[in-house]
């Protein structure tokens, strides 16, 4: 069946980017099970308003998108993460002692934690921009189409988030040395 | 270029590759020559590409419980949307059937809603006695026919009526 063999190469081609958009925009790993799985099922139905030579991802992307505002709509951003102050004590990495943990896995945590948490101290409309500009690399116009806004927006937002995420970042890696 | 130096945004758009080829190009050239700018730009490129090593670093798998839910649930047969109801509805061998009793059960209802009683019927007997009341000679003797009109009992000037 032609709908079924479209969406296994999707799920082949593009499920684990799009598990990782999820993941991003959501924090969790329920939600972004939750969420992929509704995308691709969306995909299934709506297969034949795929036009080919566009992009599957950015099309995927503006599926997840609008799954994870719904959410959060329903649920009345419930589930954002709290953002943490800055003098809490913070635990990098996967929690062991520092003395014990290899290297690799101590830088990997002392980046990414502070990241991590400026990230969730985002708005979900500034992360799903900064996430799909700096992680996904996708251009203004492509950001524009996916999240369904004008390419001027995109810039003012882009900035402005970017600017908030310079500041939780700094905040975060002070607090943490 | 009047520019003397980029904005930050324009070097935010230059590190996305979004400014037009002469912009880029002014940029670039800037950015050799000016420290200050050179350094604004690099905190920009560090922080896209702190996030970037960020997000290797929690790359995951695509879950294969994922794969297996979709799979189950596009085999499932789904409950059809409310206009899908609809439609199935109003398909011609359904909705004639029920427009044409629709249209039955209104008439009817219509109809006995607005029942008006059937006009009274006037017998023939009061013809009789109307006639015998106006071609009575003296009507107000005590003889004369009562009119059938002025009284309650039909039956009575009938009776009287036919007597006579």
């Amino acid at each position: 069946m032609e709908q079924r063999a479209f969406l296994e190469h999707a799920m082949e081609r593009y499920g684990k980017e799009t598990y990782n958009f999820a993941y991003r925009l959501t924090r969790n790993e329920p939600d972004a099970r939750d969420l992929t799985q509704e995308a691709f099922i969306r995909v299934f139905r709506a297969w034949r308003s795929f036009k080919p030579g566009t992009s599957f991802l950015s099309w995927i992307y503006r599926i997840v998108t609008n799954l994870h505002r719904d959410e959060l709509r329903r649920r009345k951003g419930r589930y954002q993460e709290e953002i943490p102050q800055a003098d809490e004590p913070q635990q990098f990495g996967s929690g062991r002692p520092l003395a014990v943990q290899p290297i690799e896995e101590f830088i990997d945590g002392y980046l990414s934690e502070p990241v991590s948490k400026a990230l969730a101290g985002l708005t979900a409309e500034q992360r799903e921009i900064v996430l799909l500009a700096d992680i996904e690399g996708f251009s203004y116009q492509e950001i524009g189409e996916i999240v369904g806004c004008s390419v001027g927006t995109v810039r003012s937002r882009l900035h402005r988030a970017r600017g908030q995420l310079r500041k939780l970042v700094n905040r975060f890696m002070k607090s943490s040395s | 270029m009047n520019q003397t130096h980029p904005t930050p945004e324009e070097l935010v758009e230059y590190l996305h590759g979004e400014l037009p080829a002469s912009h880029d190009a002014w940029i670039h050239s800037h950015l050799a020559g000016c420290s200050s700018c050179a350094e604004a730009f690099e905190a920009e490129a560090s922080l896209t590409e702190l996030l970037r090593a960020h997000a290797r670093s929690e790359d995951r798998d695509f879950p294969p419980q994922v794969a297996a839910a979709i799979r189950e649930a596009i085999e499932r047969p789904r409950r059809p949307p409310v206009w899908e109801s609809l439609r199935t509805a109003l398909r011609p061998v359904v909705a004639l059937p029920a427009a044409a009793a629709i249209v039955v059960a209104l008439y009817l209802g219509i109809n006995s809603w607005h029942h008006t009683p059937a006009a009274m019927s006037i017998n023939a007997a009061y013809y009789v006695n109307n006639h015998a009341a106006l071609t009575a000679s003296a009507p107000f003797a005590e003889d004369a026919p009562i009119p059938a009109m002025l009284t309650s009992d039909d039956t009575a000037a009938d009776q009287q009526t036919v007597a006579r």
